[in-house]
Parts: C-alpha cells; sequence; structure tokens
C-alpha cells in the first residue's frame, strides 16, 4: 500500500501500527523547520507547490520507491503553507521485512522528493515577510 | 489584418514569483508559439535577473516540452529547480 498526501496544516498525530506481523523493520523520518534559511533568522517556512503535479509526482515517487526496495507499505506526507520553525514538515514512514531495504528506501524516497516534486520553500521573517529559499536541491 | 494571436495564463513559483512580482500572468502570444517560445519571452521580461537558472513549462498540469505548442486558454506553469522536505 503506497500513500502520499500534501497537507495544509499539522499533519496526523503518529500513531503505532498494530498488527503487522510480516514487518520486521519500521523507518520513521520527520523533516523538520530549521530556525535558520540562508543565514537569516526566521520563524517559519512557507512551502509553495504547484498542487496539481506535486500530488501526481509524489504519488509516483511513492510507487517507484515502494517497487524498488519492495515494501510492505510507505507513507508520505509533506505539508505546504506556512510551517513554524520546529514542525515537522515531511513524513516518511517506510514498512520492510527487513531493515536494509527500509533504510534506503527512506532516503532515496526523501532524495527523489527533493529533486522532483515541484515544492519551494520561503523563508518567513519575524516582520512576516517573506524570501523564496535558495536555488540550492538539497 | 492584424496576426492571430493565442490569450494563455502563466503560473509563477519562488524566484520567479519574487521577481515577477506576481504568481499569476495573462500573456499574449502569436499563434503556434511554442512553450520555449513562452520561456524566451519570461526570460526578456526578467533581463539580467535569474539569468541561467533552468526552468521547466508544465501545459494542464503536465510537463511539457519546448517545441510543445501552445493553446488560447492553456494554463502554463513555469517551473524552477524545486526545494521541497
Amino acid at each position: 500500500m503506497v500513500m502520499t498526501e500534501l497537507v495544509e496544516g499539522p499533519l496526523p498525530q503518529w500513531a503505532e501500527a498494530q498488527g503487522l506481523t510480516e514487518t520486521g523493520a519500521e523507518v520513521i523520518f520527520h523533516g523538520r523547520v530549521r530556525d535558520r534559511e540562508q543565514d537569516q533568522e526566521i520563524v517559519a517556512l512557507y512551502y509553495e507547490a504547484y498542487a496539481s503535479l506535486a500530488d501526481d509526482e509524489l504519488r509516483t515517487i511513492g510507487e517507484e520507491t515502494a517497487s524498488r526496495y519492495s515494501l510492505l507499505d510507505l507513507t508520505c506526507h509533506h505539508r505546504i503553507g506556512e510551517v513554524p520553525v520546529g514542525a515537522v514538515s515531511l513524513r516518511v514512514v517506510a514498512r520492510a521485512r527487513h531493515r536494509e531495504a527500509a533504510l534506503e528506501a527512506v532516503t532515496w524516497m526523501v532524495d527523489q522528493l527533493k529533486r522532483r516534486v515541484p515544492i519551494w520553500k520561503w523563508g518567513v521573517l519575524s516582520s512576516g515577510e517573506r524570501f523564496p529559499s535558495g536555488l540550492a536541491t538539497k | 489584418m492584424t496576426a492571430p494571436e493565442v490569450k494563455i495564463t502563466v503560473l509563477l513559483f519562488s524566484h520567479l514569483r519574487h521577481a515577477l512580482g506576481s504568481g499569476k500572468l495573462t500573456i499574449t502570444l502569436a499563434a503556434g508559439s511554442t512553450a520555449a517560445d513562452l520561456v524566451g519571452h519570461i526570460r526578456e521580461m526578467l533581463g539580467e535577473r535569474l539569468a541561467g537558472m533552468p526552468m521547466r513549462v508544465a501545459v494542464n498540469g503536465q510537463f511539457a516540452t519546448d517545441d510543445t505548442i501552445l493553446q488560447a486558454g492553456d494554463e502554463v506553469a513555469l517551473i524552477p529547480p524545486v526545494q521541497g522536505g
């Protein structure tokens, strides 16, 4: 099962799943908003998305990841809109029979997401002013 | 006689939005113009700003190629390097 979603507002609470009898490894990645962007102190990041294409591309990457690493299941939530410093902006959860696959799958998925999904960061200053983040893709 | 034209909606993101001061423009091009023609038009508007920054083009929610011909009413997104995560 692959589930991907762009989310406005806080992510759903993380809850431990029950009854996963085949799963030997569950890797949970949380990307959080740091307090600095391009050497400026910020209060939040604003995630801008080209939503229709971002939805499709995120789902495609999720399906590619699950297939490539033979995952039992994969979920990915990415917040869009304003996310305060310290909050989780990205969650990826990969379950597999063995840990190598789950660990590598999360790394690969996040790398692909950063290269391919049309989402952009804007730093938000305490004044409320926003500035587009640098052009680096990582 | 006036040459035929097409009016399209252009969506701009990140540095493009910032540089041009808007996330959405309506642009009129000569009929038969391509995605590459539109990118050239936008680069002219930018002048020296963002020179060399790559841009991908999506038309009506699908990635397009340079030679995709734009039609009246198309929604065209100009996609600078992405930064999710």
